[in-house]
């Protein structure tokens, strides 16, 4: 018998939240540990509780799921204990879709996925397993670009890379314009994981928005 | 007067005419006969011309010249027409005609006056020049041409100030008329704005609603396979119907909020308590009671009263000094919710302005009446209402005499059956 994924809930409605913990507890080998309606000193508890997948919704009471999640990984001492997370929403736009991924979030499961939907993206956010791959982030990104944001500490950080790594990303930028033009990509998601928690992000995606708001992917 | 001139055709060119002839003629025929009477004619029917036929103004001036001089006549009272002419043409006549009947009425003054001093019947004498010469003929010319000249021009400069005027008055009605027209269009506006705005919350509020059906009929459906049992067909029926609703206000909310992102949730009842701390920071005194026996409201219902408080608040910041007192009374009845928010700026204004016994500026029994005759309006008042109204409720907001303005707002409610 497999160990069951520990799950926290972050919902402000309560109904909602509710409706959800009884069709996470009614599947097999899901648990939810956790609930909240996503006040920082409730979520202060989240590094104890060894939480496998965090499901926060984009409206809380105080905050958008986004921001709470980026405070909340804040909180945790390393990068590899953060929980992987699910935002849920109303509805998925791709802006939200965006923001969420460019904030470590694994996915963004709408309403409209219903159950199924929600377990696919648990499931897959506790294996890690990419739910994008670059020609789709690719695509997402050209159609909503990130707002631009310099970042003087990756620019330092890209530059000081070993060679190895460094070449990783001039390959993405040399690639980047045919794949955003819809080329297939030579390149996976997967190759940048390791990359990415070098540089101190969570997931390739993170990684790869940060590198397009800071204009490393723009430039010539 | 100029605008009925201007709306009438011809009566006012012949009550000018008959006017004309009656004065300057009469005088004409009293100090040198009839015959001069009749000079005075033509002049006083140039007058009749100067808006339309414009060119016969013209006509009759070189008529009226034309027997002056077949006549040898000297000047009369009755050559004062001209000047009347003249103005009249500057007030009336638009350009072309203007410049020209101008110009005819000032060519018709200089040969009158020419042919005067070069007049035999003239008698030079009577006007205090001894010497009968030809230089003295000549300087009468000249003396008289340049006071002819300056009567001419100062009547048809005359007469284009009033124009100007006249004209000058109709644009500041216009800008006045246009200006009010704006400030309606600007009031509708922001009502309009205010109204976005709530249609907005009650929408992202009926999103919530539908999101936790269709969550919660999931999850009935979700579980329900683990226990199968008749009741499944109808929840799918229910998921059906309330996706359907759902998405067809997605599409308003998309509509409405273009542009934006789903945001924090909508504020409740409690989060009145944190506008307490924002008032004291602005510099002003907030304090909120609660009385009575608390009954759940709608989330709706929470938003609207948190949004009513809020713009009050908003209110009293704007038009009150800081240190004001806002008080925010949250009252609980059997059948309604009453929320009351008062302050005390006209007090605190009236306090700080001293009067000349040294005491706080006093108030009359005037200021209680126009308090009572003032209608309060305004989009942010008339937003307040609508949102209460919306809920089968009543605003009152009204001015109170030294003190300050109080809002009232009577939501109704309805309390759970006790078994």
């Amino acid at each position: 018998m497999s160990q069951s994924l520990r799950i926290a809930l972050i919902d402000w409605n309560t109904s909602v939240r509710s409706a959800r913990r009884a069709i996470l507890d009614a599947t097999e080998n899901l648990s939810v540990v956790f609930e909240s309606d996503g006040r920082k000193d409730q979520l202060n508890q989240l590094p104890d509780l060894l939480v496998d997948v965090v499901v926060i919704d984009q409206q809380l009471d105080s905050k958008t799921g986004v921001d709470a999640f980026l405070t909340l990984r804040q909180s945790y001492e390393e990068l590899s204990e953060v929980p992987k997370a699910v935002l849920t929403t109303v509805y998925d736009i791709a802006t939200l879709r965006v923001l969420a991924l460019g904030a470590g979030m694994h996915d963004v499961v709408s309403i409209d996925s219903g159950p199924e939907g929600l377990i696919t993206a648990i499931r897959s956010a506790a294996s890690a397993e990419p739910v994008i791959d670059l020609a789709e982030l690719a695509k997402l990104l050209t159609e909503t670009p990130p707002v631009s944001k310099n970042n003087f500490e990756l620019s330092q950080a890209v530059i000081a890379l070993p060679v190895r790594k460094k070449g990783l990303i001039e390959k993405l930028v040399e690639e980047w314009p045919k794949i955003k033009d819809g080329s297939k990509p030579r390149l996976t998601l997967e190759q940048y994981q390791p990359l990415a928690l070098s540089l101190g992000f969570l997931s390739a995606s993170e990684l790869i928005i940060k590198l397009m708001q800071n204009g490393v992917l723009n430039a010539k | 007067m100029i605008r009925w001139i201007l709306d009438t055709k011809w009566v006012p060119e012949i009550a000018l005419c008959i006017t004309l002839l009656a004065v300057f003629g009469g005088i004409n025929a009293i100090t040198s006969g009839i015959g001069y009477f009749l000079l005075a004619l033509p002049f006083a029917l140039a007058s009749l011309f100067v808006r339309q036929h414009s060119y016969l103004t013209g006509v009759m001036l070189l008529v009226g010249v034309a027997l002056h001089i077949g006549f040898s006549a000297v000047p009369s009272f009755g050559n004062l027409v001209l000047a009347v002419v003249a103005f009249v043409v500057g007030v009336f006549t638009s350009n072309p005609w203007r410049v020209i009947n101008i110009l005819g009425v000032s060519a018709a003054s200089f040969l009158i006056v020419a042919s005067a001093s070069y007049n035999p019947n003239l008698s030079l004498p009577n006007l205090g020049i001894i010497e009968f010469t030809d230089t003295g003929r000549l300087v009468f010319f000249i003396v008289g041409s340049i006071l002819v000249g300056s009567l001419i021009g100062l009547a048809a400069v005359g007469g284009r100030l009033v124009r100007e005027q006249y004209l000058q008055r109709q644009f500041q009605g216009n800008r006045k008329y246009s200006n009010s027209q704006q400030d309606e269009i600007s009031l509708e506006l922001a009502e309009q704005a205010k109204r976005f705005e709530m249609a907005g919350d009650m929408n992202e509020s009926a999103v919530q609603h539908i999101s936790s059906v269709i969550t919660n009929a999931e999850a009935g459906l979700y579980t329900a396979k683990l226990d199968p049992d008749a009741g499944l067909r109808a929840l799918d029926k229910v998921l059906l119907s309330a996706k359907a609703a759902h998405s067809e206000l997605r599409r308003l909310y998309e509509t409405i909020n273009r542009g934006t992102i789903i945001s924090t949730a909508p504020p409740t009842l409690e989060s009145i308590s944190a506008l307490e701390l924002t008032m004291r920071e602005a510099g002003y005194n907030m304090s909120i009671t609660y009385s009575g026996s608390r009954v759940a409201l709608d989330s709706s219902m929470e938003l609207a009263i948190y949004r009513i408080v809020f713009e009050a608040i908003k209110n009293v910041r704007q038009h009150n000094p800081k240190g004001t007192m806002v008080t925010v009374e949250i009252t609980w009845f059997e059948t309604s919710l009453q929320v009351i928010i008062r302050d005390n700026g006209v007090e605190v204004v009236r306090k700080s302005a001293v009067g000349p016994n040294g005491l706080p500026a006093p108030y009359d029994a005037n200021d209680d009446i126009d308090n009572l005759l003032e209608k309060v309006i305004g989009p942010g008042i008339t937003a307040m209402r609508e949102r209460v109204e919306s809920f089968g409720g009543s605003l009152e907001a009204q001015p109170v005499v030294g003190v300050g303005f109080t809002v009232s707002a009577l939501f109704p409610i309805i309390r759970p059956k006790q078994d």
